[in-house]
């Protein structure tokens, strides 16, 4: 991916305005709806109903609609969080939205990529889960894969998650469902129990408090079409639609296949521990269409493709951005003749398969796995602090700024949805630094102290980058260099 | 080399050190579980000894390779909560491994996943979500069982 003579600064030339309503949708579908998610869910049964709700109340409806009000008033600018934080909090709150936007990733690859995997192992041979040089191959495969789509460029990658999204997220979440209808209208044995409202209501005490974290950002990504600002057509009227539109697929998706999924496997068969494709396997099993499995795996497989590939470009266009405004090294601010910032993805993809090699290779590593996930939620936090504050700042700070959508109900609506935003990470984010009882009284220590360096380390390099900056950054790029 | 280029090797060189420092710590604070044969049903150990009721026990092979059987329990505390517990002996090291990121990859959104695994020895122990705070009676003898090993 050298592409030498392609390379140019990055100088903010007009990228092509080839986003409407239905891809900046399905940037944001592709982001947050997961196949995965719903077996899991789906061991609360009914109750999975209210952990949705609380995730929807608490996270989803607010970020969708602190997202629309700030992209829509910051339409011109790129860079999705980064413009949004910085507008309210200056250089340094925008940098480190948009750093810990990404760094999180960093962690986070590798998980997604396991998945990818070993999902696509039950298409071609389940005992392939189990070889590491497999394993591996699969991961850097899908993951220098999806870098090279977004080598290409806003076309080409949307295109691929147009494709992808409807392939390998919507598709199977609707065949989940149908099959869960068909189950029901055919009179076969339901395992949930009768419906009845107070089912709904989930349990929420001391022993649940990491699950109610871990519901709060289950949509987390809503936030990602932001980073496309600049390749919208009409980001006034199609940025708030497309929020509105995806958040409905997503919740109905997600409600509903999790529901069939309860309906026909009973929650004592559901181990997570032997993945999302088991469930599935037991599902069609017991739909009598065990020839579905490797088809569904391959289509599983696509899903998390593109999630992997909406993660992967929109925060790598974010930190070019702030590349391109002279807040990293020129060697960062390179961007091809495909307006790709080609430096920020090669850097990516580098951590990435290394941090990925680790993850793999590494022995049986149970507890520092659980402490790298909890590295990402205390990350993705901090992002979502931000842009919540950011929404209340701007209202005070920028008040006559015009403001194609605004959040409902005046002020008022504003601290309303922005507080209970914020109000939901702050608690996510303590309740991350809590170990969960497997760990002993020093391992809990550990934990804590593993987990706020993680972070802490995550999380500051903008600062540093802010204190080191030269003045000749801005604008400066690699071009000469790069044509002697 | 340009300074520029030097310029860039450092802050790359910055990146991955930002990376290493907390994934190796947390490697050395968490090193790996050794893999060795398990006397007896350590969940049946920690609930006898912890007062939960079980409910319910039955034999269950996980569809996943290397896996060599063991038992999904059903238990239920005095308010009527439940908890699913399954355990699972695996085969060799790597089999009982490739289980562990099997799981840690399931994550729900960018979060966790669901529930929580222990391993003890050849055992992968799965604990699923836990409303009644039941995984609180039987998670210290688990550890000492783990740590024991």
């Amino acid at each position: 991916m050298s592409g030498g003579e392609a390379l140019t600064p990055g100088t903010g030339a007009a990228p092509p305005k080839v986003l409407g309503i239905f891809a900046l949708a399905m940037i944001n579908v592709a982001a947050v709806l997961s196949i995965r998610n719903f077996p899991s869910m789906a061991e609360f049964g009914w109750s999975c109903i209210g952990w949705y709700t609380i995730g929807t109340v608490l996270f989803l409806i607010p970020l969708s609609l602190a997202g629309a009000e700030l992209a829509t008033m910051l339409a011109d600018r790129g860079g999705g969080v980064y413009a949004w934080c910085k507008e309210a909090f200056g250089e340094k709150g925008g940098f480190t939205a948009i750093f810990c936007e990404w760094s999180n990733n960093l962690v986070w690859f590798p998980t997604v990529l396991a998945f990818i995997a070993s999902t696509l192992s039950f298409a071609l041979s389940p005992a392939l889960s189990a070889d590491s040089r497999y394993l591996f191959a699969v991961m850097m495969i899908a993951f220098w894969g999806t870098t090279a789509i977004a080598y290409f460029g806003e076309d080409i990658s949307t295109k691929f998650q147009n494709v992808g999204v409807i392939l390998g997220s919507i598709l199977p979440s609707v065949l989940i469902i149908g099959l869960g209808i068909w189950w029901f209208a055919s009179g076969a044995t339901i395992v949930l129990p009768p419906f009845s409202p107070e089912q709904i209501l989930p349990v929420i005490n001391l022993s649940t408090l990491p699950f109610f974290a871990t519901v709060i950002l289950l949509f987390a990504g809503m936030e990602m079409a932001g980073f496309h600002a600049l390749e919208t057509r009409n980001p006034g009227a199609d940025y708030p639609r497309a929020m509105a539109v995806s958040a409905l697929i997503i919740f109905g998706c997600t409600v509903l296949a999790t529901l069939a999924i309860a309906a026909v496997i009973p929650a004592r068969d559901l181990s997570l521990a032997s993945g999302v494709m088991q469930a599935i396997h037991y599902f069609f099993g017991a739909a009598e269409i065990p020839g579905a499995v490797a088809p569904m795996a391959v289509l599983v497989t696509i899903g998390g493709v593109v999630s992997l590939a909406a993660w992967l470009i929109g925060p790598a266009k974010g930190l070019g951005v702030v590349a391109e405004e002279g807040n990293l090294p020129p060697l960062f601010n390179r961007t091809n003749r495909y307006g790709s910032p080609v430096a920020v993805l090669l850097v990516q993809a580098l951590i990435g398969t290394f941090v990925s090699l680790l993850y793999v290779f590494l022995p049986s590593v149970n507890q520092a796995y659980w402490i790298l996930s909890a590295i990402t939620v205390e990350l993705l936090c901090i992002v979502y602090l931000l842009v919540f504050a950011s929404l209340i700042k701007l209202r005070y700070s920028r008040p006559d700024a015009a403001r194609p959508f605004r959040v409902p109900g005046g002020m008022a609506g504003v601290w309303i949805i922005g507080g209970m935003g914020a109000a939901g990470v702050i608690f996510s984010f303590i309740v991350g630094l809590m170990p969960t009882a497997d760990f002993s009284a020093d391992e809990a220590i550990a934990y804590v102290g593993g987990i706020l360096l993680g972070t802490f380390l995550l999380a500051f390099p903008p600062l540093v980058f802010l204190k080191i900056k030269r003045p000749g950054w801005t604008g400066a790029g690699s071009l000469e260099e790069e044509s002697r | 080399m340009t300074g520029e280029k030097r310029g860039f090797a450092a802050v790359i060189a910055v990146l991955f050190v930002i990376v290493i420092l907390p994934v190796g710590w947390i490697l050395i604070a968490f090193p790996a579980e050794p893999h060795y044969p398990v006397p007896g049903e350590p969940v049946d150990n920690a609930v006898n000894a912890s007062g939960v009721m079980l409910a319910h026990v039955n034999d269950i092979t996980w569809q996943i390779p290397g896996a060599m059987g063991g038992r999904s329990y059903l238990l239920e505390d005095e308010e009527g909560h439940t908890l699913v517990v399954q355990t699972q002996v695996f085969e060799t090291a790597e089999s009982r491994d490739a289980a562990v990121v099997t799981y840690s990859a399931h994550t729900v959104g960018k979060g966790r996943p669901i529930g929580r695994i222990m391993v003890i020895g050849h055992q992968v122990v799965y604990i699923g979500p836990d409303p009644g705070g039941i995984f609180q009676r039987i998670a210290p003898l688990l550890r000492e069982m783990r740590i024991a090993g």
